[in-house]
């Protein structure tokens, strides 16, 4: 049986819980199902992209040629980066170095404001070239059909993710500055489990937006 | 002791009067309040969509333009979709009965995010005003299911709507995860998985169902959404885009829904009738498993939707086949449910007149159901009254029943008072017949040829419509007739005591109704749920009075 | 400490995962190519899942649903892949005649004038 199986839940808000085991269960479990719930949101995105690549499959591979590449590439060392500072942050708290652990967020934070400003500039390049998405797409550079699509495609499925980047920084932001008033333990973190699962969902989200609008 | 030897008496203290004020109802984090106020909910939006079903019938009570002219019809029939769906149906029974029931059934508090859950009454009643307010800016005029390129080009105010239905979406998927998550982690110690009452089973499937396939409505809905706002369009085919994209991806949520709406009127049934039959269901493994079925298979026939849509062969062929699979799951139920009532002893009260209601016409509407799935006979009937027959057969006339045996089955558990028995029978007898009466004609018609979605129509259908709504009519005073004893019996009716109906359902171990912590003391369920095998015995266990 | 050195392990798989994904990509390989990114991606994916977002101690639950959750996506991908590559050439877009339409700003997209409310007959 687990220790925390014995245990009154730590949080007042929890009482309705018999012990601590079921609390983090249910916190732990009641994440995981809204992490697939934004899965399924971003499903519906690959499923057009799957459909358009379908029936565009020329005007779709030669996309990434109009493609930062470089960028987008840098964008994802940048995510992985921010994830593995985030599991880091949660390894600290875990020895109750919380102090550490805020750190950690801090930095994971300023690598996703990095990500939205690498961002924008391809967003400006793309804009500059007039490749912007739906009716106001203007790149004669690239004028096949379908090309439009795909750009409507990049714009909209990064645009989405890019609002959950947002949302994540808002979430870890929240988490540094409860961390650093002390508001964590070695005993009880779990905002911190949980919003460090957001973020890294965010990251899994970008892993295969980047291979299918950059790489191939 | 079997039997009640004093007048049943109502308990001092219970979740409706344990804090008082209307700031304590708006700020509650009790599931059973939360129940309760989502009831209050869904018998209004119930209202407004069943005002503009009256106002089509009236319609179409003559060819022509009679009461309203087209544009208005196509915006009520429009509004009556949506309401209905998104704001009654699929919210219905797991909101209101599942809220309310779903921890006292396994033994908990209270659900595991009680303060998510407030958040999801608050989200369903913003996406009501959202809809309300669509309505107000004149309605929308492309059928419930927005399909493009008319929705991107239409002139009336889509947006409004799309955002309401967004909201109530979140709404949705944030009550099924906590519904998932109560059942799997805030059980009784000792109720295992296969100890679970069937409701439960039902919530749990359906909320897998609604975290799953709700989230790919919400994006489909944005993508409309930005092309009507922004130009930023993925379906317009001007540009290379395809339609058919769009009803797959309306389809592969719009589905499952159905499974949402029916899933836990199930459930209601199979509670209702083993209490009423006072038998054990003859298996519960099949119940359990045809829920998961149902459940899962819902998801992989949304192509049947699509089959007059420049859908491939082999796409209609894939989702006709699995559509006719899906059934199988809905006839183990109701062979066991018949088989449940065989030697049975049964209680004809006015819970289990809408158990046969129901039974009896999930049976007809589930069979239409097999035979629009077969492509080439819905070739003739897609987009005719037949397809409206069948799913209303479905909706109403076994997800609507559901809800009403719900309704009285549940009603002394959550107010403590008993409602007249006799006009309860009565009222059930005339909404079935006034069922019948409303869509029956509307498969003939459907077969004859006319058309769905219609203001005008050949004379020679006239009277056909003019049966369909007088049984509208009959349908609606039974509905006023509900409102009006029960809306009396809340005040004025006998008190009903723990368990009025004698049933060994995990729910009735508690008062009637239940204090605000669900139980007096932790409970302990040593027995099976409806378990009537057993000698007659009061259940004593986590109640002290 | 050694969870922080786990960490770090599966951090740096990450980053040779990606890199790997990046020079793969350089070697232009088509169709072929587009599979191999995504099933290294899918590998990066497990990793975060398992060792990042603690999978690998929660049993039961949040398993089923992390399964279930990419059962679903094949699920909606497979099946629309499946109808659409069976569809008649006219049906697939961009339809059965030359895009008149070549994207670009130059056309407005046709809408609908909007409608007047209340109309003639809207009681």
């Amino acid at each position: 049986m687990r220790p925390e199986a014995s245990v009154r839940p730590v949080v007042p808000q929890a009482r309705h819980f018999g012990d601590e085991a079921s609390r983090q269960d249910a916190a732990h479990l009641g994440m995981w199902v809204f992490l697939a719930s934004e899965v399924m949101l971003f499903t519906a995105l690959f499923t057009a992209y799957a459909l358009y690549r379908y029936a565009y499959p020329d005007a779709f591979h030669q996309g990434r040629a109009y493609m930062d590449v470089g960028l987008g590439t840098l964008n994802t060392y940048v995510l992985v980066t921010s994830s593995i500072l985030v599991a880091l942050a949660i390894t600290s708290v875990r020895a109750g170095r919380d102090m550490r652990a805020g750190a950690f967020l801090l930095g994971a934070w300023v690598l996703g404001v990095g990500f939205l400003c690498i961002k924008g500039l391809e967003y400006a390049h793309h804009a500059h070239d007039g490749a912007l998405p739906g009716a106001w797409y203007d790149f004669d550079g690239f004028a096949v059909p379908g090309a439009s699509l795909f750009f409507t495609l990049y714009w909209v499925m990064t645009g989405i993710h890019a609002l959950h980047v947002l949302v994540g920084l808002g979430v870890l932001s929240t988490l540094v500055v409860r961390a650093w008033a002390g508001r964590f333990s070695a005993t009880y973190h779990t905002p911190l489990e949980l919003g460090g699962m957001y973020w890294h969902l965010v990251d899994i989200v970008w892993l295969f937006l980047w291979p299918l609008l950059y790489l191939a | 002791m079997s039997f009640e030897a004093a007048e049943p008496a109502m308990p001092r203290e219970h979740y409706l009067n344990a804090q008082r004020g209307a700031w304590s109802w708006l700020t509650t984090h009790d599931h059973k309040r939360i129940g309760v106020m989502f009831l209050g909910g869904l018998l209004c939006t119930f209202l407004l969509g069943g005002v503009f079903a009256l106002a089509l019938r009236l319609e179409l009570l003559t060819p022509g333009e009679t009461v309203m002219g087209r544009l208005a019809y196509n915006r009520s029939f429009t509004l009556h979709g949506v309401i209905m769906v998104w704001l009654f149906l699929i919210p219905s029974i797991p909101t209101s009965f599942g809220n309310f029931l779903l921890p006292l059934m396994i033994g908990a508090r209270d659900v595991a995010f009680p303060r998510l859950n407030l958040a999801s009454f608050y989200l369903f009643v913003l996406g009501a005003v959202m809809t309300v307010w669509a309505i107000l800016q004149g309605g929308v005029d492309t059928g419930w299911t927005f399909y493009t390129p008319y929705s991107t080009a239409t002139g009336t105010d889509v947006l409004p709507v799309l955002m309401g239905v967004f909201v109530v979406g979140f709404s949705t998927i944030l009550s099924g995860l906590n519904f998932i998550t109560t059942v799997h982690t805030m059980r009784a110690p000792g109720l295992g998985w296969m100890r679970m009452p069937i409701f439960v089973w039902t919530l749990y499937g359906t909320s897998i169902i609604q975290v799953l396939a709700t989230p790919v409505l919400g994006m489909v809905l944005l993508l409309v959404a930005l092309e009507r706002v922004a130009g930023v369009g993925l379906f317009d085919p001007a540009r290379g885009g395809d339609p058919l994209l769009y009803q797959h991806l309306f389809w592969f949520y719009s589905h499952p829904a159905v499974y949402i709406m029916i899933l836990p009127g199930m459930g209601v049934i199979s509670e209702a009738v083993s209490a009423f039959c006072r038998k054990n269901p003859s298996s519960y493994r099949v119940l359990v498993l045809s829920t998961v079925g149902i459940a899962f298979v819902g998801f992989l026939t949304w192509g049947h939707h699509m089959f007059v849509s420049g859908q491939s062969v082999l796409g209609s062929g894939t989702f006709s086949l699995l559509s006719m699979l899906v059934a199988i799951f809905t006839a183990l139920k109701i062979f066991t449910w018949t088989s449940t009532m065989y030697r049975g002893s049964i209680w004809m009260s006015a819970p289990f007149t809408y158990v046969l209601g129901f039974i009896f016409l999930l049976f007809f509407g589930g069979m239409s159901g097999v035979a629009v799935a077969v492509t080439s006979a819905d070739l003739h009937w897609h987009d005719t009254y037949f397809v409206v027959a069948h799913f209303h057969f479905i909706m109403v006339g076994a997800s609507l029943m559901a809800f009403l045996a719900a309704l009285h089955y549940w009603f002394p558990k959550m107010f403590g008072r008993r409602y007249p028995e006799g006009l309860g029978v009565g009222t059930a007898v005339l909404i079935i017949f006034g069922f019948i009466a409303t869509f029956l004609p509307q498969f003939l018609l459907g077969n004859l040829g006319m058309p769905r979605r219609y203001a005008d129509y050949p004379e020679h259908f006239q009277p056909l419509h003019v049966a369909s709504t007088a049984g509208a009519s009959l349908l609606g005073f039974g509905f006023l007739i509900i409102a009006a004893y029960l809306g009396w019996s809340l005040r004025h009716g006998r008190v009903a005591g723990r368990n009025p109906w004698g049933s060994r359902g995990y729910e009735w171990h508690s008062d009637s109704p239940p204090p605000e912590s669900n139980f007096h003391a932790p409970p302990d369920f040593p027995f099976r749920p409806h378990d009537y095998s057993r000698p007659d015995t009061q259940p004593e266990v986590g109640h002290a009075a | 400490m050694a969870g922080s050195l786990k960490m770090l392990g599966v951090g740096l798989g990450l980053l040779v995962l990606t890199t790997l994904s990046f020079a793969l990509s350089r070697l232009h390989t088509g169709t072929l190519g587009l599979v191999v990114a995504l099933v290294i991606a899918a590998a990066k994916v497990g990793l975060i899942a398992f060792f990042f977002m603690h999978l690998s101690e929660r049993r039961g639950g949040p398993r089923l649903v992390f399964a279930t959750a990419f059962t679903f996506v094949a699920i909606l991908v497979g099946l629309v892949l499946v109808e659409a590559g069976d569809r008649a050439a006219p049906t697939m877009p961009p339809g059965p005649f030359q895009p008149l339409l070549l994207p670009g700003r130059a056309t407005v997209p046709k809408r609908a004038p909007p409608r007047e409310v209340p109309s003639e007959w809207f009681p």
